[in-house]
């Protein structure tokens, strides 16, 4: 090809000669490209890893069982134990063993003790951990708390699907999915476990006398598990996936037995 | 001491009991409420007013009612039917000592009031009652389907009112319901309890005392 050259232009800056036929050596070198501005307007492209690890992890805190130490099998949840009827529960927040057997729960009605409609604890065979008696008022920080659950435990609901939705989005896009599924798998995982071991800890650390404070702590401890468990859950399973994928195990020769 | 009073309100009309329409469409229905002093922490029938309860409903005939208990025992009147599909189980029996488990059995919560206990005649079998029909007793509404348990033979229907701090009695017999104050009145003095028929006001008054 030397010696031919193509009759045209040459050159991607401004600056540019026209090509001397038969002569390609006398071709003028372009200037260098100098630096543009940014056009007004134009988007910028992040590529930042899709993931449904944060939307999973506050979701799950809304089903969740997350363990009360010290309480012989009670936890916090969003939902009750044994039959409900169509309309749903009264209440909302709940201290209860797998069974419901024994229970603490903030509900909303009528209250046979004070002769109204109002937020109260129902409770049988807890008062030895938290000291409140069936009927019970619950107050101005029951209510919030009453209400505070009961959307919770819908939008939790909402936020695992599209934590799930995300993580499967990320499988189908990624470059090696078999790789990101091993993380997605491996983050849910470990966010229930980091849901129940930094709730626990949480709900531990609150006074058992104080409920709410319990709910919340346990709650907020589950969340922040959740999403760290996911996190590291998701490292190990990329890394422990990279290491395999970059390992080969070569067949020893064989020898004859002495 | 422990002072405890058994009453009845025989002409509820309140929605605060939440059970159902007041006054019943069909049949006739009956308030039963207790009062312990000193009040007890847990809520729910206190023991001794489950046994009073459940004597005077055997009383009366045989009691059906939902049960978690997997393994019927034999003899003593139990019989375990399962109705397909879904964990709901019917137990009929005329024995007190079973139907006393009723007010206690966390798979079908009386303090959540999912709990119904069928009352019919002892020499009867236990009522036919489908899957439909059995949710739908359970169900706010659920005073609409006791003309039909009435074709099954039933007499005698048992709901807990609100937080199960109180039980609705709806008779659907024409002498069931002075059969059951009969009831009531002879198994409370039976355990020294104290034993009175209240207006509503007196009844709710009775609560918050």
């Amino acid at each position: 090809m030397a010696g031919r050259a193509i009759q045209g232009h040459a050159g991607a800056a401004q600056e540019h000669e026209p090509l001397d036929t038969g002569t390609s050596a006398l071709m003028a070198t372009p200037a260098p490209a100098g630096s543009r501005a940014p056009v007004a307007g134009a988007r910028q492209t992040i590529e930042i890893p899709l993931s449904g690890g944060i939307p999973y992890a506050l979701g799950q805190a809304s089903v969740v069982r997350i363990p009360i130490p010290g309480t012989s099998g009670l936890a916090i949840e969003f939902n009750p134990r044994g039959w409900v009827p169509k309309t749903g529960s009264t209440s909302t927040l709940f201290f209860q063993d797998p069974t419901g057997n024994r229970h603490l729960r903030l509900d909303y009605g009528y209250n046979v003790r004070t002769k109204t409609i109002d937020y109260h604890w129902n409770q049988k065979r807890t008062f030895g951990e938290f000291g409140i008696p069936d009927h019970t008022p619950a107050g101005t920080a029951g209510r919030v708390a009453y209400q505070a659950a009961k959307y919770f435990k819908y939008a939790g609901r909402v936020l695992i699907v599209a934590g799930v939705v995300i993580d499967a989005i990320s499988i189908v896009q990624a470059s090696k999915p078999l790789r990101r599924a091993s993380q997605v798998v491996a983050g849910w995982a470990a966010a229930w476990a980091g849901c129940k071991l930094v709730g626990a800890g949480g709900a531990a650390l609150a006074t058992p006398t104080t409920p709410l404070g319990m709910a919340a702590v346990g709650v907020g401890g589950c969340i922040i598990g959740g999403i760290a468990g996911y996190a590291g859950g998701s490292l190990l399973a990329g890394e422990v996936y990279d290491w395999a994928e970059g390992t080969f195990f070569t067949p020893l020769p064989e020898a004859a037995a002495p | 001491m422990t002072r405890t009073s058994l009453f009845a309100c025989l002409e509820p009309r309140r929605s605060e009991w939440q059970l159902g329409a007041l006054p019943a469409p069909t049949g006739q229905m009956m308030l039963i409420g207790w009062k312990k002093d000193p009040e007890p922490v847990d809520g729910g029938v206190p023991d001794d007013v489950g046994h009073v309860l459940a004597r005077s409903f055997t009383s009366l005939g045989r009691v059906s009612f939902l049960s978690s208990a997997v393994h019927a025992p034999a003899g003593g009147g139990w019989v375990s039917s399962k109705r397909a599909p879904g964990p709901a189980d019917l137990t009929s029996t005329t024995d007190p000592q079973i139907v006393v488990h009723a007010f206690d059995d966390a798979a079908h919560p009386w303090w959540m009031q999912g709990q119904v206990l069928l009352i019919s005649a002892a020499a009867d079998p236990p009522p036919g009652i489908d899957r439909k029909q059995l949710l739908a007793v359970l169900e706010n509404e659920w005073s609409g389907t006791a003309e039909q348990l009435s074709a099954l033979g039933v007499i005698g229907v048992v709901r807990p009112g609100v937080d199960g701090e109180l039980a609705g009695l709806l008779t659907l017999a024409a002498d069931a319901r002075k059969a059951s104050l009969s009831a009531l009145e002879r198994e409370a003095h039976r355990v020294s309890f104290d034993w009175s028929v209240l207006s509503e006001d007196a009844f709710m008054e009775r609560y918050a005392s």
